[in-house]
């Protein structure tokens, strides 16, 4: 309780911090869209690390915040408060309800069944011109802060985030939490102890699908023009590269993974062509030498140092 | 009919495309998510055999086999060897590695021959009519070299001792070892056989595709429903799923609009998966190699 | 006294932070059966899988007729003579039994050789024979028994380690595969056996290891093994 807290703290006072370090609106841009994949990342990785569902498809879920939100603001002529959370509210109920097949299946199943559907919301989107207007994609969306630059956005999305966190925790912490530790370490002998595994995976995936609405409603109104290529795997990949990247199955090891290759991605920018060769380059060293993930080097670090100390 | 016919020649190639998607999880039990990276290779050989060697289309298909199966049997002795070697929970690890070659294949691709789309003329001209109907004589042709090579590999993996090897270490890889069968080999040939199996379509359809950076997204969604259909690994449902798949997606095309045709296609997949969750080949063989 | 077979000295290793082997070491002569006993998790098997090298060997020696096994791959050990039938039933599930017995031939080259095993198995266990063609799943508890063994006979195998011989079978098959063993042995094949039934086991084995957390803590002959009640104590464990 007090630990999730204190990460909660942490993350709050770096978005606070960032702003007064630089004004450039380039890293600032940077900080929102890594607090953003971290949100994501560590979500994905909810399912994936937690529950054992492999969800290919959850950039899907992220546009379809992103639209949802959209829509209702420009169409409809929405508020922002009820405009995200309809965003939120879409995305997990449609994800609850892909997911109910899935559970029947195995693993690589409900990866692709997931995969299936993004495809087919992505087709849906490209292809319904009234609503969507297409691959033209949806622009004039309103904007959070009205030409107010970006620092209150890394406010806002820090808030997100460092809720996003602590809540993940604290439900990691639960008695529900205890639940997925029986479901990661052995499904069938959780669900012979009477752990309801199915109700447990679908509300998980409820509440994954719904932040990423969520997020995704935050960066139709950040970025304010939309197209149907969020739907794609190319998202999905990059969310999930940055979660087995960061440590599978732990809590931060997600969110220093979405911060380490977004900001990799751009430090490499100097290379031009090369920077996403050198990028998938590290991503192969990483695994080789760090089979954990990122937060196993650090945990070790830090094993390390306390050693060190100690003696 | 016309569509039928159509949708049965696509199907061969799905077939072939997705046999060889299953055949690495079948034995590894992973994904490789730079499949449709090396059918973006062989699609640029492809292209600069007829436009810069000139060479015949036999001769580049079979360049294009041999060269496709030293990259997939060198990708999985230079980079996922190491990987298997270091970690022995494997699975998760090389699916990122095969993430990442994704990556570097596409950019690579990005670099050395710019984003630009790549296209060649037909190998053949002409086409066959019978009554009201025709269909070229490179798309029988395309049919008829995929069927061959379904049946080759049907034949591989049933009549020779690699295909007993290759069966043996997908169905329990310790007792394989355990009877003599080095599984690294096996792994090895395992990627290069997919490798040569992809190469086939990446060159095949090149004259109804451009070669480009990213041409791989096509195939490899194709692999992931057509595998998913014939059950995972299983390489006698993934050649029915090829033909369905490609049987549906013609007949959407054909019938409703060119731009449902993926959406079609999957949304019978998950009907059937929603039926038959573990893939439509299990209701033909319990065997899942061949 | 006949030739050492087998000799594994200090042998220990791990299952990532827990260790399961404390310094292992046994010795196994020609045309010997060996039992090793010990209750569940006692290392029986870690020991097994670390000879047949399905597990690394984190310090010690395993030699096989005085070769160092570390310079020989998992793989390769089948052609030395050694094979081991594990656990878990060493069978491929969706094969036919002759594909299981032809991939258990792996090693032999020639088909007339491959051809004499098979028959020479099927003359073993003429129940394979007259379910060749079934898949080996479809089998019986007892008949894939009999499949794992036979398989692992194929290659003629020196030294033949079984891994939980009896589990899960009826005593009456069990006391049919025992006489199995007896004339597969009379064939000059060295066994190596465990089992958790300890009274059938000694009155059919020469000596006997027993293994408690991870160690050895008592060897001799089957006889004394039998009648001394520390072997009954290693077994219920404390
Ligand atoms: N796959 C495994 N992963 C982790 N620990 C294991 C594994 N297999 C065995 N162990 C542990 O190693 C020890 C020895 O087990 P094992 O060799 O199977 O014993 P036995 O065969 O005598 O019953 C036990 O403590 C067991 O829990
Ligand atoms: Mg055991």
């Amino acid at each position: 309780m007090k630990k999730s807290l204190l990460i909660g703290l942490v993350i709050m006072a770096l978005g606070l911090v960032v702003p007064s370090v630089t004004d450039s609106e380039y890293y600032l841009h940077l900080f929102v869209l890594a607090a953003m994949f971290g949100v994501l990342a560590v979500y994905w990785n909810l399912l994936d690390g937690y529950l054992g569902l492999i969800h290919f498809g959850y950039a899907a879920f992220f546009a379809l915040g992103a639209y949802t939100s959209a829509l209702v603001t420009t169409r409809l002529g929405w508020p922002l408060l009820p405009a995200f959370a309809a965003g939120g509210v879409v995305a997990a109920v449609i994800g609850g309800l892909i997911i109910i097949p899935c559970l029947r299946m195995g693993s690589y199943a409900t990866a692709i069944v997931t995969l299936a559907f993004a495809e087919i919301m992505r087709i849906t989107a490209t292809s319904w011109t009234a609503l969507t207007k297409g691959e033209m994609g949806l622009w004039g969306i309103p904007p959070i802060f009205e030409g107010a630059g970006r620092t209150p956005y890394v406010y806002l999305i820090t808030a997100i985030l460092a809720a996003a966190v602590v809540v993940l925790s604290l439900i990691v912490r639960s008695y529900t939490g205890l639940a997925y530790v029986a479901i990661k370490d052995d499904e069938t002998a959780a669900a012979t102890t009477g752990i309801p595994v199915k109700r447990i995976k679908l509300t998980g995936t409820m509440v994954s699908c719904g932040v990423a609405g969520v997020v995704g409603a935050f960066y139709a109104h950040y970025i304010l023009t939309i197209t149907p290529a969020l739907f794609g795997i190319a998202y999905t990949i990059q969310i999930m590269a940055m979660s087995l990247f960061g440590g599978k199955g732990t809590l931060l090891g997600p969110l220093l993974g979405a911060a380490v290759l977004l900001l990799m991605g751009e430090g490499f920018r100097f290379m031009e062509n090369y920077r996403l060769i050198m990028y998938g380059l590290v991503i192969i060293a990483t695994v080789m030498l760090f089979p954990e993930g990122l937060i196993g080097v650090v945990k070790r670090g830090g094993r390390l140092v306390s050693r060190r100390s100690g003696s | 009919m016309q569509y039928l016919v159509n949708g049965l020649i696509i199907g061969a190639v799905y077939a072939v495309i997705g046999v060889g998607f299953t055949l690495i999880f079948g034995i590894m039990q992973i994904l490789n998510f730079a499949y449709g990276e090396l059918f973006m290779i062989a699609a640029y050989l492809a292209y600069f055999g007829v436009t810069v060697f000139m060479l015949p289309l036999w001769l580049i298909l079979i360049l294009a086999m041999a060269v496709m199966f030293l990259i997939g049997f060198g990708i999985e002795k230079a980079v996922i060897l190491p990987v298997r070697m270091k970690i022995p929970d494997w699975v998760v690890p090389v699916i990122l590695v095969t993430l990442a070659l994704q990556i570097i294949l596409q950019n690579l691709a990005l670099i050395l021959e710019g984003g630009n789309f790549l296209g060649i003329p037909a190998y053949i001209m002409g086409s066959l009519r019978v009554g009201n109907f025709s269909v070229s004589y490179e798309r029988l042709l395309m049919f008829g070299i995929c069927v061959a090579t379904l049946a080759g590999i049907w034949l591989l993996l049933r009549k020779t001792k690699l295909g007993l090897a290759l069966q043996a270490v997908s169905q329990n890889r310790d007792a394989a070892i355990l009877s003599g069968i080095n599984t690294n080999t096996v792994y090895a040939l395992c990627f290069g056989l997919s490798g040569l199996l992809i190469s086939i379509p990446g060159v095949l359809m090149m004259p109804h595709l451009y070669a480009y950076p990213t041409v791989g997204q096509v195939p490899i969604m194709k692999a992931f429903a057509v595998t998913l259909f014939g059950g995972m690994g299983n390489v006698a449902g993934a050649i029915i799923g090829g033909f369905i798949l490609g049987v549906a997606e013609t007949l959407a095309a054909g019938y409703i609009s060119a731009l449902v045709k993926d959406g079609v296609a999957f949304a019978v997949m998950i009907l059937i998966l929603v039926f038959y969750p573990a893939g439509v080949g299990t209701l033909l063989t319990r065997r899942k190699l061949g | 006294m006949a030739n050492e077979l087998l000799r594994v000295e200090e042998l220990s290793t791990s299952y990532g932070d827990l260790r399961a082997l404390w310094g292992v070491s046994l010795e196994v002569r020609e045309n010997e059966i060996v039992a090793l006993l010990g209750g569940n998790g006692a290392g029986k098997s870690t020991s097994l899988r670390c000879i047949a090298g399905l597990h690394p060997v984190q310090s010690g020696t395993v030699l096989f007729e005085g070769r160092d096994l570390r310079a020989v791959k998992p793989h390769r050990r089948i052609r030395e003579g050694l094979v081991l039938i594990p656990e878990e039933r060493g069978i491929f599930p969706m094969m036919s039994v002759e594909e299981n017995l032809k991939v258990g031939g792996f090693t032999i080259r020639e088909k007339a050789g491959l051809e004499t095993a098979l028959a020479w198995v099927y003359g073993l266990f003429p129940v394979l024979r007259a379910r060749r063609w079934q898949p080996a799943g479809s089998l019986s508890g007892g008949e894939q028994q009999m499949l794992s063994i036979g398989k692992g006979l194929v290659s003629q195998p020196k030294l033949l380690m079984l891994d939980e011989l009896s589990l899960g079978l009826a005593p009456v098959l069990v006391l049919k595969l025992l006489d199995l063993l007896k004339e597969i042995h009379a064939n000059g094949v060295t066994l190596v056996l465990v089992d958790q039934n300890v009274k059938k086991i000694l009155s059919f084995c020469h000596r006997g290891y027993v293994f408690e957390n991870g160690r050895i803590v008592l060897e001799g002959k089957a006889a004394d093994l039998a009648a001394d009640p520390r072997t009954r104590k290693a077994y219920l464990g404390r």
